[in-house]
């Protein structure tokens, strides 16, 4: 009997003291992250926030680093052990409070899911007290740290997502933002369409994601704008459909010329066979979202060639990163010897962040939640995207072009930009070649 | 109303890979009663076994897959006989656990090795037509998806009915105690009947491969079809899921002719809804199990 | 021992029992006062899990309903909150209301086809609803297709609330159940279990029955949906309609002890400290979870609870109604 009572006794309180014991956490994995210095009562969500004494500078990371978003996180270590490298040895640190101190970053996992994504940025926030928040690629990572952001009122730095579908959840106080403009990218792809000759009809194969849903709304918009361009849309597909006959079909019999679509690379791969199935290559065909990994795009049968789709970031922009002095030319360069494979553009954006941390952080001077937020709102920095501001609606708009993928001379297939009209810093003389069936 | 002849045509065919996709679950799921959520997970296990192979042994597709169905006959023996057989007893939640981890294992395992990367098993029959008319297009790799799929499922559907094996099998189905006393080792029938399940799942995976391509996680994916066309045609009858492949795929295409592109999946799902309330054993079911 | 005395030591456990319980609830209740910001941020994850686990408890464990179909009740509480706050500019009250409705009518809907299948059929079934309605959400220009809505009202909700909401939606779904099983119904629901034919034949009216618990656990899913996604802030078909909710109840409860009222407890809090734990090991969370749930089930296939009870014939509620010792 007393047994039994003393075992109801400790279940119930062995729960209630293991919440009460997530005071101090556990140390965050990759660096030595000093979790455990928390003492009871220290609600860092609270208006203002306190400073952890410490004698680095944190910056956590929500991440896809699992699931099907983790591609865009391939180039990611290596450049964090490399700037980090940079920035704590060659430089000596950052300049905080007159002490020159390192800079850590701390990782977790967002799983390419909202859910997870949300408990991964309040566990940086809550449990490591990171001194600045990050939140990367899609509304899933950039969305969720930017709520976390307002929620528990920390600078939060999210990129990798399009700048429209990121405002949806605005306007922020405490999140920044380093997107892609929809309507940037598709006047860029439209331009490609002008360049090419064909008889102005354009058929939509847009899914009903975000990118999807913003880019219907974009496209038709600027096609109206331009006038000559006739639109045919045969209604948008949903992500997960086997199949491409119907909207093939439809295409195929209003004589479109121009393909505009937008969805994820097995949906790519699996709408390029159909087209060569219906024997019907247009002699525009835009794949947006679905091509931008070399190694991907290599798969697709029939021949990739000649496919049009949106590049994010390219090497042959003609900047250099600020904190290393390095083009990004030189940089990309590096990177495929390192790793024997094309460059994900994903590698500009990583290098991009690390330019814009330093120059903050040495600005600010200080860890104090206010005056990080204004460094961040006051940046003018050289990036290998060029030179970034913060626009009115806390975003440093980034370039997205009109990109082709060619023949190669070091991989089977290579970017060339064929339309920077809304970055005209980059050279787009080069020629369009028209996809090709024949093989 | 060429389309729609298309449509049917491309609905047809399409069915027959998801035939193939659900042939394996359909034995596992009859003969033990288990819901393998696992399933989908090991049929893109063995897309990545045949991909391995094929860049391992220079490009033979049919030596890759030869070798890719002994792996997966390895595998089922150690996933039927260490994890599954020590479960099955102990009612329907803790086996859907069991499959879970399974599942969620294998996909992050390929993840681990294989990153996020988009893969496709090399297809020769890509852009080629077997009939290419204005009204009409057989792709030759659609017909081959069916053909093969057709091949396998009245292979199976022999196996199971006509041979002493299969006897074996449909026993330890019907009354697993009536089966012991008869001298069948019902454990060790569960293993065959999941090496069985694997191997001709190696063929969905071969088929998923060549014609849609896959990821580390695209399992799940096609669990669900798989499922579906396994409910639908009847628990534990082969030719039933050839049958349910066969309207769910037709289904999916007609949906997209008359409501547009993006219901295709949705009108899919509620005709195996229709079909079941309708038929709560499934098309062709007629073995029950407690 | 007389037959009085064994009766009052009796009594005392109970209140020895109760005093426990009502001390560990006030305990939880006072968490924000003496905890840190991370543990009130796990601890809305603990309890909001543990209604979802319970619930679950009462479909499989109780009921015999298998069911993995009921993450589109979580869907449809999410959505609920995000038309009601951003496109209507309604309040949180207003959500929870509203989302009780929907989700009482859907499962009355889906009750009719759904309740015609047994068994796996049914497991199945429950599985292609929620996949249909992830279809028809993504499909849905009102709710803004598949790019998702942001829930910008529920940024600004303080830890607390949401924490003292998930405890409150914890503790009423263990008492729920406690009750469910101590009434009637609950006498009914342990005869459907043990023998369906049997419990028919006595009057038992196992249609009336299942679907009560099927209606009850519904609606308290979707009630924890809402209050999860104030905490997620941000609502996507895919993820909200997911197989992962299922997933995660399952483990809740399989691993818990099934059919116990303990065992979702106890299966909540490793589920979600586990989680918590795992962020250490970055790509490699799933792969140890998974490991964790098999190698459970092969050890102990009953669940912890199960394990313990068998030990010791230890359980906390008791919903046998004892007779002597």
């Amino acid at each position: 009997m007393k047994r039994r009572a003393i075992l109801a006794a400790a279940l119930c309180l062995v729960f209630a003291l293991s919440l009460a014991a997530c005071n101090g956490g556990s140390a965050p994995g990759g660096t030595p992250a000093g979790g455990g210095d928390a003492g009871g009562g220290d609600a860092a969500w609270t208006n203002g926030g306190v400073v952890p004494d410490r004698e680095y500078i944190l910056v956590g990371w929500a991440a896809p680093m699992s699931g099907p978003q983790s591609i865009f996180m391939m180039p990611t270590q290596w450049v964090v052990d490399m700037m980090l490298d940079h920035i704590n040895n060659n430089l000596g640190g950052i300049e905080i409070n007159g002490r020159r101190i390192p800079l850590r970053v701390v990782f977790a996992d967002n799983e390419s899911n909202p859910t997870t994504a949300m408990a991964a940025a309040e566990r940086l926030v809550t449990n490591d007290r990171v001194d600045i928040l990050l939140g990367t690629w899609t509304p899933v990572g950039t969305n969720t740290a930017s709520a976390v952001a307002e929620r528990h009122q920390i600078p939060t730095f999210v990129f990798g997502a399009p700048e429209e579908s990121w405002l949806d959840g605005g306007p922020y106080e405490w999140a920044v933002g380093m997107n892609f403009n929809y309507y940037n990218l598709v006047r860029d792809l439209v331009n490609i369409w002008t360049r090419v000759d064909t008889n102005g009809r354009v058929g939509l194969v847009l899914d009903t994601t975000v990118d999807g849903t913003v880019g219907r709304d974009t496209v038709t918009g600027i096609l109206d704008e331009l006038g000559g361009f006739e639109v045919v849309d045969p209604g948008a597909f949903d992500a997960a459909t086997p199949d491409f006959t119907g909207i093939i079909s439809r295409l195929r019999d209003e004589d479109v010329q121009i393909i505009y679509a937008d969805m994820n690379t097995p949906n790519a791969s699996r709408f390029w066979s159909q087209l060569a199935e219906f024997d019907f290559i247009p002699r525009v065909v835009t794949i947006n979202r679905g091509l931008h990994y070399a190694a991907d795009v290599g798969r697709l049968e029939p021949n990739a060639v000649g496919l049009t789709y949106s590049a994010l970031w390219d090497r042959n922009y003609p900047f250099s990163s600020s904190l290393l002095g390095e083009s990004a030319y030189g940089i990309a360069a590096r990177w495929e010897d390192d790793h024997g494979e094309h460059y994900p553009y994903s590698l500009g954006y990583d290098v991009a962040l690390f330019d814009i941390l330093y120059d903050v952080l040495t600005r600010a001077g200080t860890l104090e939640r206010n005056a990080v937020m204004e460094a961040f709102l006051t940046t003018n920095i050289d990036t290998v995207f060029g030179n970034v501001t913060v626009n009115e609606n806390r975003n440093m708009r980034v370039p997205a072009l009109g990109t082709q993928w060619i023949e190669g001379d070091r991989w089977p297939l290579q970017k060339s930009i064929v339309s920077a009209d809304t970055f005209p810093f980059v050279d787009t003389n080069l020629p369009i070649v028209i996809p090709q069936t024949t093989q | 109303m060429e389309l729609f002849v298309q449509s049917l045509v491309s609905g047809i065919l399409l069915g027959g890979l998801y035939a193939a996709i659900g042939v394996g679950l359909s034995l596992v799921f009859g003969i033990m009663g288990l819901t393998n959520i696992a399933h989908g997970s090991l049929l893109i296990l063995s897309s990545f076994f045949i991909m391995i192979f094929v860049q391992a042994f220079g490009g033979s597709i049919i030596l890759a897959f030869a070798i890719t169905i002994v792996l997966m006959i390895a595998v089922g023996v150690l996933l039927q006989g260490f994890l599954i057989n020590r479960v099955i007893s102990k009612g329907a939640e803790p086996a859907l656990l069991v499959t879970f981890g399974v599942a969620i294992i294998i996909w992050n395992i390929l993840e681990f090795f294989f990153g996020a990367n988009f893969f496709r098993l090399s297809n020769p029959l890509t852009g080629i037509n077997v009939v290419s008319t204005r009204w009409m297009i057989i792709p030759a790799t659609a017909l081959f998806n069916l053909g093969i799929s057709t091949v396998v499922i009245l292979a199976l559907h022999f196996v199971i009915q006509k041979t002493l094996f299969g006897r074996a099998i449909r026993a330890a189905a019907g009354n697993v105690n009536a089966a012991e006393l008869m001298g069948i080792n019902t454990s060790r029938t569960y293993i065959y009947a999941m090496c069985l399940a694997l191997a001709t799942s190696s063929v969905g995976g071969l088929l998923v491969g060549q014609t849609f391509g896959f990821f580390s996680f695209s399992g799940m994916g096609y669990l669900i079809i798989a499922f579906g066309v396994v409910v639908i045609g009847g628990m534990g009858s082969i030719l039933g899921t050839f049958l349910g492949g066969i309207i769910l795929g037709v289904a999916q295409l007609l949906g997209g002719y008359f409501f547009g592109p993006g219901v295709q999946t949705l009108v899919g799902y509620l005709t195996l809804l229709v079909l079941l309330t309708l038929r709560p054993q499934g098309l062709l079911g007629n073995m029950t199990r407690k | 021992m007389t037959h009085k005395h064994v009766l009052s030591s009796a009594y005392k456990l109970i209140g020895i029992k109760s005093g426990v319980i009502v001390a560990a609830i006030i305990a939880l209740a006072l968490l924000p006062l003496y905890g840190s910001a991370h543990a009130i941020n796990v601890g809305i994850l603990v309890f909001s899990y543990l209604a979802l686990g319970q619930m679950w408890n009462l479909l499989a464990g109780y009921s015999g309903l298998v069911s993995l179909g009921h993450q589109a009740f979580i869907g449809i509480g999410a959505y609920t909150l995000a038309v009601v706050t951003v496109s209507y500019g309604g309040g949180f009250f207003m959500s929870f209301l509203i989302s009780i409705v929907i989700a009482v009518l859907f499962s009355l809907v889906i009750s009719f086809p759904i309740f015609k299948l047994s068994g796996v059929y049914f497991t199945i079934g429950t599985w292609i609803v929620s996949e249909s309605v992830l279809m028809f959400f993504r499909n849905w220009r009102f709710v803004n297709f598949d790019a998702g809505m942001n829930i910008t009202r529920a940024f600004r909700i303080p830890q607390e609330n949401l924490y003292l909401g998930a405890l409150a939606l914890g503790i009423v779904s263990v008492a729920l159940v406690y009750f469910i099983l101590r009434s009637k119904m609950g006498l009914s629901l342990m005869a459907m279990r043990d023998n369906p034919a049997a419990a028919e034949v006595r009057g038992v009216h196992l249609y009336k029955t299942k679907l009560i618990c099927f209606l009850i656990a519904s609606t308290f899913i979707t009630i924890t949906g809402v209050l999860l996604y104030m905490n997620i802030a941000f609502v996507m078909p895919g993820p909200a309609f997911g197989i992962d909710w299922a997933v995660s109840m399952v483990f809740i409860v399989v691993i818990g002890g099934i059919g116990t009222i303990e065992g979702p407890i106890i299966g909540a809090a490793i589920y979600v400290f586990l989680r918590q734990f795992l962020f250490n090991f970055p790509g490699m969370s799933l792969i140890i979870l998974g490991s964790i749930a098999v190698i459970v089930i092969l050890v102990a296939p009953k669940g912890i609870m199960g394990a313990i009870h068998g030990k010791f014939g230890f359980e906390l509620f008791s919903v046998r109604r004892k007779m002597e010792d």
